[in-house]
């Protein structure tokens, strides 16, 4: 293999599975998300191929990976969950709506509990504005730091920390219900 | 602190997004408040919860063999967009960053643990901030084994004036990066230390930083040190700067390196 190659690969390695949960959360369905992830790497590596000294870290490849999903959506070329938020923000939208009560929970066990709750977090995570689900989509499942979340967005990381502290409530709001009926299951167990 | 001043910032301090001062007045006031830290844990779990279940929805991650056989697509625009922050240069050989980046991910396998809420709050953030490199394999922003290189390059990114002790035997300096440690900034210097990982931290406090960390003198110097999550802690102040150094192996390899800032 090219030496150059194998140094792309030793660099982007630790970030690959990053990688994929942010495309996942970005892209319609797992076949676009492989997709979105192929080309990021490709735009990567013909850019590294171009400027070996380049350092590849997880915030350069979410900023391909966000840019390619933009076009995307602009060009309807794909269908994306998320659509990138725009560069300028006048105003905040108000503060996530919590949604419609959930409907009572059937019993269940704790395993299949546990992938039930998975589902429904990702369905709160989806139910806020993609203002809000960005940023926790860049922090929970790019690791991206504050810092590094405001570079990607072009907004303060005062804008960041508000946004986060909304959603996270939104999304509390949405599973506080889970979380009571969870203790009650396990309470019934016991 | 107030209970309301304390929400404002609970997710940035969840999320270790704070300054070491702030975090441990947070910390302080969780400690004697339980309707905070019920909170705190409230939104502790749903953030883990979160972070299982978009890591789930990951799937199954592409394998790229070779980036040189990945099929070519015509773009309209060529050029990779990249943060301006992250236009991050290295001043040495590309193969030498390389070869250490390679040794980090050789080595510094480390799964980030659950820290024991009763340790002091520096010496917590201090090995999450070392996990956090670690597991991630952030890269060196500076990769050498020339101290003064190192030094000069952390003097240059951090504004601190850091000093890095002298390295021999079987310890020996592999880079460093800038970094903040929650929201201060901070020079993160990287070691192998008797073939384990160290990490060395500078940045600018006073004493009362390391408040809660045992404090011992060793050789007519003062140290303060814990044992947190399975990871030595030690440190020491030197010229208005906190130095605390991180590693798997003992506290003794720690604090014999730490004597060499003299």
């Amino acid at each position: 293999m090219d030496p150059r190659a194998q140094t792309f690969l030793v660099l982007l390695n630790p970030h690959r599975r990053r990688l994929s949960a942010v495309a996942r959360q970005y892209a319609a369905g797992p076949d676009d998300a492989a997709e979105l992830v192929q080309e990021t790497l490709l735009r990567a590596w013909r850019f590294f191929s171009a400027n070996p000294q380049t350092v590849v870290c997880r915030a350069w490849l979410v900023v391909i990976l966000r840019r390619i999903a933009a076009e995307w959506h602009r060009t309807a070329q794909r269908r994306i969950r998320l659509a990138p938020a725009d560069r300028v923000e006048l105003t905040e939208p108000a503060a996530p709506d919590p949604g419609e009560p959930f409907p009572a929970l059937p019993a269940m066990d704790e395993e299949r509990f546990r992938e039930f709750l998975d589902d429904r977090v990702v369905a709160a995570l989806e139910a806020l504005e993609p203002l809000y689900r960005e940023v926790v989509v860049l922090s929970v499942a790019g690791g991206l730091y504050y810092r590094e979340i405001a570079e990607t967005l072009d907004c303060p990381v005062g804008t960041v920390m508000s946004r986060m502290a909304r959603a996270r409530r939104g999304l509390r709001d949405r599973l506080s219900q889970y979380a009571s009926a969870q203790v009650r299951i396990r309470g019934g167990a016991a | 602190m107030t209970c309301s001043e304390v929400r404002e910032i609970l997710f940035a301090f969840l999320d270790n997004e704070l300054d070491a001062a702030l975090s441990i007045e947070v910390q302080r006031h969780v400690e004697h408040c339980p309707l905070c830290a019920r909170e705190m844990e409230i939104e502790r779990n749903v953030g883990k919860r979160l972070a299982a279940a978009l890591d789930r929805g990951a799937g199954e991650v592409p394998v790229v063999d070779d980036p040189v056989r990945l099929p070519e697509t015509v773009y309209s625009d060529d050029s990779a967009a990249r943060p301006a922050v992250r236009a991050v240069w290295t001043r040495i050989g590309f193969a030498v960053a390389a070869a250490a980046v390679l040794a980090i991910v050789t080595w510094f396998f480390v799964a980030p643990g659950r820290l024991a809420e009763d340790h002091p709050a520096l010496a917590r953030l201090l090995v999450q901030d070392f996990d956090h490199f670690i597991s991630e394999g952030r890269p060196l922003q500076v990769a050498s084994a020339d101290r003064a290189e190192v030094t000069d390059w952390l003097r240059d990114r951090t504004g601190l004036s850091v000093s890095l002790p002298a390295t021999g035997g079987r310890c020996k300096l592999i880079g460093g990066r800038k970094c903040k440690l929650n929201g201060r900034p901070a020079a993160f210097a990287c070691y192998e230390m008797n073939g384990a990982a160290a990490s060395l931290v500078a940045l600018a406090g006073t004493p009362e930083d390391v408040r809660g960390m045992e404090r011992v003198a060793s050789d007519g110097r003062t140290y303060w040190q814990d044992r947190c999550g399975g990871h030595s802690v030690v440190a020491v102040e030197r010229d208005g700067l906190i130095y605390a150094a991180v590693s798997r192996s003992d506290l003794d390899g720690l604090k014999h390196l730490l004597a060499e800032l003299d």
